[in-house]
Parts: C-alpha cells; structure tokens; sequence
C-alpha cells in the first residue's frame, strides 16, 4: 500500500514538473513560433504573386468558410493572395495553402506551405489551378491522392466563394460540361461517392445529348435539349423520373420518353436482388418485389417481406466503399422502419496490408451494431470505425439509402 | 570509477556499443532521416540533447523513481525534454523543424533513449549519465551522418544539397527510397562488425556489445531470475 502510494506520488509530481518545464518553454516560444508562422505565411504572398508592391489586410467576412485563415489585398491593385488551411479525410495533418487571384479573377499563382503527409500529389497539381477562374472548369482531382486533392481544391473554392461574394473578383462563367457534371450527384444523390463525385459512365445516349449509367446501379442521367434549354433527367432504379435545368431546378421534360428509352434497373437486377434479400431476410420468407420506390437514392431493390405472420421490408443497395469498390448489401426493416439485419453481400473486408487485423475482418459483431436502430436513433458513428473509414461510410451510406427509400415507401402507400 | 573508465564510458557509444550499428537500435529514424546529409545531422543532434538531458534527469531521480513507475517516469521525461526540443526547434530552427516532420516528435519512441535510461542512466551517476548519453548521441549522429552520405551521394549526387560532379547525373535514386535505405544499414552493419572483429561465436549475453556495461543484468535476465517471465 505504502509503496503505491509512493509510486503515485513521484509520477505524479514529475508529471507536474515536466508540464511547468513545458509551460515555461511554451511561454517563450510561443511568440517566436506564432511569428514565423506569419512570416512565412506573408513570404508565401511573394511567392504566388512576385511582382507585388505590397500587401494589406482585408478583414475576413464573419461568414466565409474556416479554411480562409488570412486575405490580403496587393497595394498596386494587382488582386488579392487568401492563405488556407485544410484537412482532409484521409489525414488530419493540417494543409496550408496560400493562393493569388489576380483583378481579372483568375488564379495567377498557388503554393502548398505545409502538409508532410508521405503521399501528397506532389508539386504540379497545385500548378494545373494557374489560369483558372472561380468556375474551376476541367480541374479535377487527383488519382490516387484524392482526398488530399479534393480538400486542396475545396479550400481554393472557399477562397473564391470570400472574394466572389465581397465583389472583389467576378465570378467565372462555369462551362455547361462543369455544371452538368456538378449537378449529377445532387440530382441523383445515389451515384456520389464519399467525396460527393458522381461515379458514373458514359452509355449509349439512345438519340439525346449525352447518358450515363451510375456505377452502382442506382440510375441513369440523361442530358438533353429542350426549347428551355439544356436539361438533365434522371432516373432511378425502379423507372421512376425527374428532369431539371442546369441550375438545379425541376422542370417538365421527356418523362415518359424517358422511362421507356432505358431499361428499368430494378427489374434488370431482379435475379441479384432477390438472392441478396433472401440472403438477409432468409429462404423462407415471402418476397414481393416493390414496383416503385421513389427517391433517387442507393437503393437498387426493394421487397416486402412476409415470414410467419410478421412483414418486413428488404432494400437492396450498393453504395461504394474503399477505392470506390462497390459495396453491395441487402437491408431488412420491420414494419416500423428499425432495422432488423444488416446483410453485407459484399466483403466487409478491405483488401490491403493495412486491414488486415481490424474490427471489420470479425464482420458478425460488426452488423450487430445496426439492429434496432432506426432513422431518428441512428447516426453515422453507429458505423464507424476509426482506421477503416470508406468502408464504414459505405456502411453507412447503404443504411441512410434503405431508411429514405422506407420513408419513400411508406408515404407513397 | 577512474578517469580512464569515464573516457571510455564516452567513447564506446561511438563504435564499440553504437546504438545504431552495433545495438542496431533507432532503426525507424535512422532510415527515415538519413535520405539527406542535414536531416540527418539535425536528427542526431535533436536526439543527442534529448538523450543527454534525459540520461542525467533519470540518473538523479534513480533513487527516487519507484521500481515498478520507473518505465512510465522514464517516458514523461523522455517526452518533456522531445517537446522541448521541438518548440526549441520549431521557434529559433523552423527550416529544420519542417525537415523532420514528424520524425521529430518520434524521438519519444527511439528505443536508444528508453534504453540508455533503462540499462545505464538508472544504475549510474548523473555524470556518468551525462558522459553515456553524450556518446551515444555522438555515435548515433556518426551513424545517421555516414548513413547519409553513403545514400545521398549515391542516391541523389549530392553532399548535403551540394550538387557533385558527375554523380549528379550518374546516381542510383534507389538508395534514397526505403529499400536503397535498407541496403545501405546493412552495408554499414557489416563494416562496422568487420573493422571492431565482433566475435560471431557467441550468442545470448556472452555475445552482446552491452554485456559489459550491464554485467548479465539486463533488464530481460533479471525479469526471468525473479520468475515473472519464466
């Protein structure tokens, strides 16, 4: 007892010499290091605009986004330099950015001041945004490196988005290419991946503008003309149609036309489904498929259940996990709308070294975690799982398709 | 303990017991660090002050520190004086401080600094302490430095961001990746073993380079003797 007690008094007390040493230091280095910071920030201003007079503050809006940590405006009127810091999904280690954007309201120069990730996108991405307006038209992210790239290109958004709405640089004209192309994964939400990029390709346009088919098969998007303009349709998994304009806004098109040029996903996948669902819900159960689920999510089937005298509902979905791998799974409701299995037809498994010893390889314990729960008690920690966070946001992302596509169901009845 | 016996608790950190190439301990930084002739020096010399100050503090708590808190004593230490030397750094050597990244703060896991604590600095004075952990410092930056010069040299043909004729366009980039990084700790393990005739017949304590700073007593036999590990 004795010795315990003196065991915890000497940690305790080295503890609290070693935190005053620290503090003190802190004390003295602090101001020294916040200066470099500054110092090395405003040399970044030289860096990506060198023919600068000069540099003065401009007050950040109370609203602009967090990652626009400093903006200066060049004393000749040459534009204005926004320095940013980021994080992305993939490392929390902070990125700095310091970026010019000339009178005309394209980027005349960009510069990584800090991120020490082991796999960043190396020198010349940064390079691709000179020349570029607030529009970013044709920059995209990078392979291989696209969390990284993605949250670089959202903290340079940001710094547009600052200056765009302070009317110090106009807005640049997006091309119809972009807009429509940033207007797919909103319009049909199923085919976005974690970082809200529409995975989709190209197909046969059946005689209008442009179609895509998603990846997962959750839909398709059609581009196409009308006296209004360029609009885009889409469709989801059971037929079901919506057509808006390139602002986002739903309008009347083809519908009909529509739904009978492309055939219906659901009913393609009608021999997938129902083994998926059988797989969750059992051989024994009654399926009848679901004609119609509206919404445009993940959802690819949908059947109601019947085992005994209980009736249950089963949702296919494939929503895309790490690398984008599809990630297929099949999720059973009661009538209330709380999930009573999670089946991952897929592999919970990542491929990869790195994985190879995690919580998800013990896949049973895992999908326990979702049982009960229902849309108001569910949040996306219920499915995450530090280390493993594209499958888990899979997970999750198939859980969220199969409660809207419920609530869909349920007031269409 | 005579003056002769101190010289030589000094300098047999610098060949004869090198934590790097002889205990082959610090591996992790020592083939992250070593791609460049400055990172390294800067990483030797960081770890150097750390050891050094952590060696004496230990060493003067050794009668103080309770047996069975001494590994957790040891590494709030060890990790005070590492965020010491990182504000230190990262205040008054910023260029520095970004070269090692998080190599930097990796010190507090350097396994030649837990170890000088644990097989020297707890059984010694905190002069002999200061001696230790100053030539192990030394014998580690040595490590780091011909490390470094063998992979920069050859790998890039350059000495220390100085371009070398003919080398700089006649080099094996290889050697400044993991592998080349490898191949390079192995080559210098086996001059190191050749020039100091390590005897190779002897395994277990017998044929250990620290044998003779902790007698057979290492932390490990003593763990068996008591029974807990047996």
């Amino acid at each position: 007892m004795k010795s315990n007690v003196k065991s915890v008094v000497v940690l305790t007390a080295i503890c609290v010499v070693v935190a005053t040493f620290l503090s003190v230091t802190n004390f003295f280095t602090a101001p020294v290091i916040e200066n470099n910071k500054a110092a090395a920030a405003y040399d970044s201003l030289y860096e990506v605009m060198p023919d600068a007079a000069g540099f003065e503050d401009v007050e950040i809006p109370a609203d602009a986004p967090a990652t626009v940590i400093g903006l200066y405006k060049e004393t000749s009127g040459l534009g204005y330099v926004a320095t940013l810091s980021t994080t992305s999904q993939y490392s929390s280690d902070n990125m700095g950015i310091t970026v010019a954007i000339g009178a005309d309201g394209t980027i005349v120069g960009v510069t990584l001041t800090g991120y020490y990730e082991s796999k960043d996108f190396g020198p010349d991405y940064p390079q691709t945004y000179v020349g570029a307006d607030s529009a970013l038209n044709g920059i995209d992210t990078f392979a291989g490196v696209t969390y990284s790239s993605a949250a670089f290109k959202g903290a340079i958004q940001d710094a547009f988005s600052v200056l765009v709405s302070s009317g110090a640089v106009a807005e640049g004209q997006k091309s119809e290419e972009q807009m429509i192309k940033e207007l797919i994964p909103v319009v049909l939400p199923g085919c976005a991946d974690a970082l809200g990029a529409a995975q989709i390709t190209e197909i046969d346009p059946m005689g209008y503008t442009a179609a895509y088919a998603a990846n997962n098969h959750c839909g398709y998007a059609v581009v196409t003309s009308s006296d209004a303009g360029t609009i885009v349709g889409v469709i989801n998994a059971f037929g079901d149609v919506k057509c808006y304009d390139l602002e986002g806004n739903e309008v009347d098109g083809p519908v009909e036309e529509l739904k009978s040029a492309f055939p219906v996903l659901a009913e393609e996948r009608a021999e997938d489904n129902l083994k998926a669902a059988k797989k969750a819900v059992g051989d024994d159960a009654e399926l009848t498929p679901i004609a119609s689920v509206p919404g445009f999510g993940a959802v690819t089937g949908a059947y109601e259940a019947v085992v005994g005298e209980d009736a249950y509902y089963v949702f296919n979905s494939i929503t895309f996990g790490y690398s984008n791998e599809l990630m297929e799974s099949a999720i059973v409701l009661d009538a209330e709308g709380s999930v009573v299995t999670y089946k991952s037809i897929s592999s919970l498994i990542v491929h990869g070294d790195y994985y190879t010893e995690h919580e998800l390889t013990d896949a049973s314990a895992y999908v326990s975690r979702f049982v009960g729960v229902n849309e108001a008690s569910y949040s996306d920690d219920t499915a995450m799982v530090a280390g493993a966070t594209c499958t888990a946001t899979a997970v999750s992302d198939s859980i969220h398709a199969a409660f809207n596509a419920f609530q869909a169901v349920k007031e269409a009845e | 303990m005579n003056k002769t016996s101190k010289t030589s608790i000094f300098l047999k950190g610098l060949i004869k017991e090198n934590p790097v190439l002889v205990l082959i301990l610090g591996t992790c930084p020592t083939l992250a660090t070593t791609t460049s002739v400055i990172s390294a020096i800067a990483m030797g010399l960081a770890a150097t002050a750390v050891l050094l100050c952590s060696n004496m503090v230990i060493s003067a708590l050794r009668n103080i520190i309770p047996d069975k808190v001494r590994i957790p004593c040891y590494i709030v230490v060890i990790a005070g004086f590492v965020s010491v030397v990182q504000m230190l750094m990262q205040a008054y050597l910023p260029d520095l401080y970004d070269m090692l990244g998080v190599y930097l703060a990796l010190i507090v896991v350097n396994c030649i600094i837990l170890g000088r604590a644990e097989m020297f600095a707890r059984k010694n004075t905190v002069f002999d302490s200061a001696l230790d952990g100053l030539g192990m410092g030394i014998g580690f930056t040595i490590a780091l430095l011909l490390m470094a010069t063998f992979r920069e040299v050859l790998g890039n043909g350059t000495f220390a961001g100085i371009s070398i004729p003919v080398l700089s366009e006649y080099n094996v980039p290889i050697l400044t990746a993991s592998p080349g990084g490898f191949f390079a700790f192995g080559c210098i393990i086996a001059l190191v073993s050749a020039i100091t005739n390590k005897p190779k017949d002897k395994i277990g304590c017998e044929g250990c380079a620290a044998a003779e700073t902790c007698g057979g007593k290492c932390p490990s036999n003593e763990k068996k003797e008591d029974g807990v590990n047996a």
